[in-house]
């Protein structure tokens, strides 16, 4: 017996390991090496002791024996095969769908509850060795996990075991910041704009919302028994207490039940879409109302009402643009075309308001449309988000033409100061600012994206000036890299910026009611803050020091504090 | 009261069925609050969660200038229930206060703290009317006695009874 057992696990381990093919012939395999080799063998050791002249006398009951036996054998085999598969399953999932056989095996193996519950506590303590820690992106546990649906659902088609080892993973994803956006980015990724690194990502969650919630969900409640069912079965005896009814292969539900609160998804969803709404100058956005009717669906009229909003502002938009147009005689011969997209402000994220002086054609033509809009719309008032945006931009240089297509509002004014007459045709960033009104940040930003395209070139004292020449740029090229380089570490954007006075206001709040707090203290209680809290501490404490360097805090014996009055 | 508060409050028409569920309606109106509050920065009242527990705050309040609470700051702990804003926090001061409408133990005499409460009310109201009404007592109704009698006959007594009374929290 002792031998039977070792060379069954060699032979299973040495041949079927990582065998997962589909359709999976490791169990016939398997089956008829045991009946044919492992069978013979052992008949062969056992009756060759015996005398050879009685082979004739192979009773009844031999033949019997053997077959039970074998019979064994093949149980065995099977369990010993299960054991293997239920070792390797993470690898299994993480290869699918070309793991599929190994799943097929393991089909076999799991029809007690012991088994069951071995496949269970394997899997759950591999996942959480060897997918849920820090250091594993959010995009390849979701993807682990959208694969793990896939194949328990092969596995059991009646969910208990994917309800069981799924509770671990949806816990940990929970907890990550980053999945709701990682999973609207997925969702939504034939929205985002290309050669984003995060769009390919989970982007065959776009497929899986447009295949729609599978029948058998719809409706299908603990509740609501559906009493002409004639294929009704109780749960499994091993169901957890509140294991719910299969609901078919549905991966984007899973992972929209992450969260019970349906508004988590809202705000993510809103950004994507409005990035896309405005990021470029069309007016026809099928593919995003395909898929806000989609997900619709999924979470509720009034969850996705935003979002309608925001898609019937462009389609309104477009009407209300002709008909200005048309009544305030917009279309002039040497002025720019004008074109505009009016937002229901409520209903859109908050957008940066910060303005800037556009040229004056530009101001007049505003006007003139503010005007129409008012006549159109009585008692509403139009105001302008200036750094939204885009505007074609054709430059006429000495020696070439060069064209932007896509260039964002605050780019095309700042190249413009470049070009207005009766003005200097040299700037430096903090005179451009004030002229312009703008940001500094903003005017900076600029000016590099028109230093990297070659139009502008720094300098001395940091004063910039249009290249005519494209000779002219590389007589001089070897001095601004190295500049840029530096420049960029320090600029700041705007989020960041917002992030920063957030994070001010919630310690001077912490400290003036809590007290002296140590910087850990301080850390976790920043957990408070609206759409959480990722900064490292070391981040964290440079913070505080830079406040300290202010006035605004003070540290003593281990703690910060607001200095007493 | 405040009218910025309340326009954000109330975005968007339909949603009051989303306030159904009880405690995740309660600990997203306080961060709402939380945030407002933090961003608002009305000087001489400020509050937050202590411990990082949404349904707890600390408050402080500065005394009002031109009465005997000038200079002096308050704590006040606010202890919010589960059915928040439908019904009032328990607000008490936490710093030892002598006031006509404050007791011994702190607790407040304040009509919006109790029948008048409304859900309109918000932390930062309740720390601004408690502010002021550190500088205009209501003596008819007096938690102590004491206080509303010197209130009016004696500033100097009624100072230094505050003084003697009064103890800045230590960190």
């Amino acid at each position: 017996m002792q031998v039977i057992n070792t060379l069954l696990t060699t032979y299973i381990n040495a041949h079927f390991a990582g065998v997962w093919e589909t359709p999976s012939k490791v169990g016939d395999d398997l089956n008829h090496w045991v009946e044919h080799v492992l069978g013979q063998l052992v008949l062969d050791v056992l009756f060759s002791s015996k005398p050879p002249n009685s082979s004739e006398g192979v009773g009844e009951d031999d033949i019997k024996r053997r077959k039970e036996d074998l019979e064994s054998w093949k149980r065995i085999a099977v369990g010993r095969l299960g054991r293997l598969r239920v070792g390797e399953l993470f690898d299994v999932v993480v290869e699918w769908p070309e793991s599929l056989g190994g799943v097929e095996d393991l089909k076999s193996y799991i029809i007690s509850p012991q088994t069951r519950l071995h496949l269970t506590t394997t899997f759950t303590s591999a996942l959480s060795t060897r997918l849920l820690h820090p250091a594993a992106a959010t995009s390849d546990i979701l993807r682990a996990y959208i694969s793990l649906i896939r194949a328990f659902t092969v596995l059991d088609p009646r969910g208990v075991l994917l309800d069981r080892v799924s509770r671990g993973i949806r816990r940990y994803l929970r907890e990550r910041d980053d999945t709701v956006r990682v999973i609207v980015r997925g969702i939504m990724s034939e929205s985002l704009p290309d050669g984003l690194e995060d769009a390919e990502d989970l982007s065959e969650l776009a497929h899986e919302l447009g295949k729609g919630i599978p029948a058998t969900q719809q409706g299908g409640g603990l509740e609501e028994l559906d009493y002409d069912d004639l294929s009704w079965v109780p749960d499994p005896v091993d169901a957890g207490p509140e294991f719910r009814r299969s609901k078919g292969l549905d991966v984007v539900g899973s992972l929209i039940s992450l969260w019970e609160s349906r508004e988590v998804w809202t705000k993510e969803v809103a950004a994507v879409l409005s990035s896309r709404l405005l990021g470029s100058d069309e007016w026809l956005f099928e593919r995003e109302i395909r898929t806000i009717e989609l997900l619709k669906l999924r979470l509720g009229e009034t969850t996705m009402q935003g979002c309608e909003v925001m898609l019937k502002d462009i389609a309104d938009s477009k009407r209300s643009d002709a008909h200005i147009r048309a009544e305030e005689h917009l279309e002039i011969e040497g002025f720019p075309e004008i074109h505009t997209k009016i937002l229901s402000r409520l209903f859109w994220p908050t957008m940066k308001e910060g303005g800037f002086q556009v040229p004056l054609e530009i101001k007049e033509l505003q006007e003139r449309y503010e005007r129409g809009f008012e006549n159109l719309k009585k008692k509403r008032k139009l105001t302008w988000l200036q750094t939204m945006g885009t505007v074609e931009v054709e430059l006429e240089l000495e020696d070439r033409v060069v064209q932007f297509p896509d260039a964002t509002t605050w780019q095309a004014a700042v190249i413009h100061q470049f070009d207005e007459e009766g003005l200097s045709d040299q700037w430096t960033i903090p005179q451009l600012a004030d002229n312009l009104e703008m940001e500094e940040s903003l005017v900076k930003k600029a000016v590099q994206f028109w230093q990297s395209r070659d139009i502008l070139r720094e300098g001395s004292n940091g004063v910039y000036a249009v290249i005519e020449n494209l000779e002219e740029l590389e007589a001089n090229t070897p001095l601004h890299t190295g500049v840029t380089a530096a420049e960029e570490e320090e600029e700041v954007t705007d989020e960041k910026k917002r992030e920063r006075m957030i994070v001010e206001q919630f310690v001077v709040g912490m400290l003036t009611n809590g007290g002296a707090m140590p910087l850990e203290r301080i850390s976790v209680m920043l957990g408070l803050v609206p759409g959480g809290f990722s900064w490292g501490q070391e981040e964290l404490r440079e913070f505080l020091s830079r406040m300290k360097s202010e006035g605004k805090v003070e540290y003593e014996g281990g703690s910060w504090r607001i200095p007493k009055t | 009261m405040d009218q910025s508060t309340e326009t954000t409050n109330t975005s968007g028409p339909g949603k009051s069925t989303t306030t159904l569920n009880g405690g995740q309606s309660v600990s997203k109106r306080l961060q709402t609050e939380l945030m407002q509050l933090m961003m608002s920065t009305t000087p001489g009242i400020s509050a937050f969660p202590t411990d990082g527990n949404l349904q707890h705050w600390t408050g402080t309040i500065n005394g009002p200038e031109g009465t005997p609470y000038e200079s002096l700051t308050f704590k006040l702990s606010l202890e919010f229930p589960s059915n928040y804003p439908m019904a009032p926090p328990t607000v008490l001061f936490t710093t030892p206060m002598f006031h006509p409408n404050v007791d011994m133990s702190g607790r407040i005499c304040l009509d919006i703290l109790k029948d008048k409460w409304s859900a309109v009310y918000n932390v930062q109201s309740i720390l601004l009317s408690l502010q002021s009404l550190l500088g205009e007592p209501n003596n008819k109704s007096p938690l102590n006695g004491q206080a509303a009698e010197l209130w009016d006959k004696d500033p100097k007594e009624y100072k230094r009874l505050l003084m003697l009374r009064h103890k800045e929290a230590e960190d």
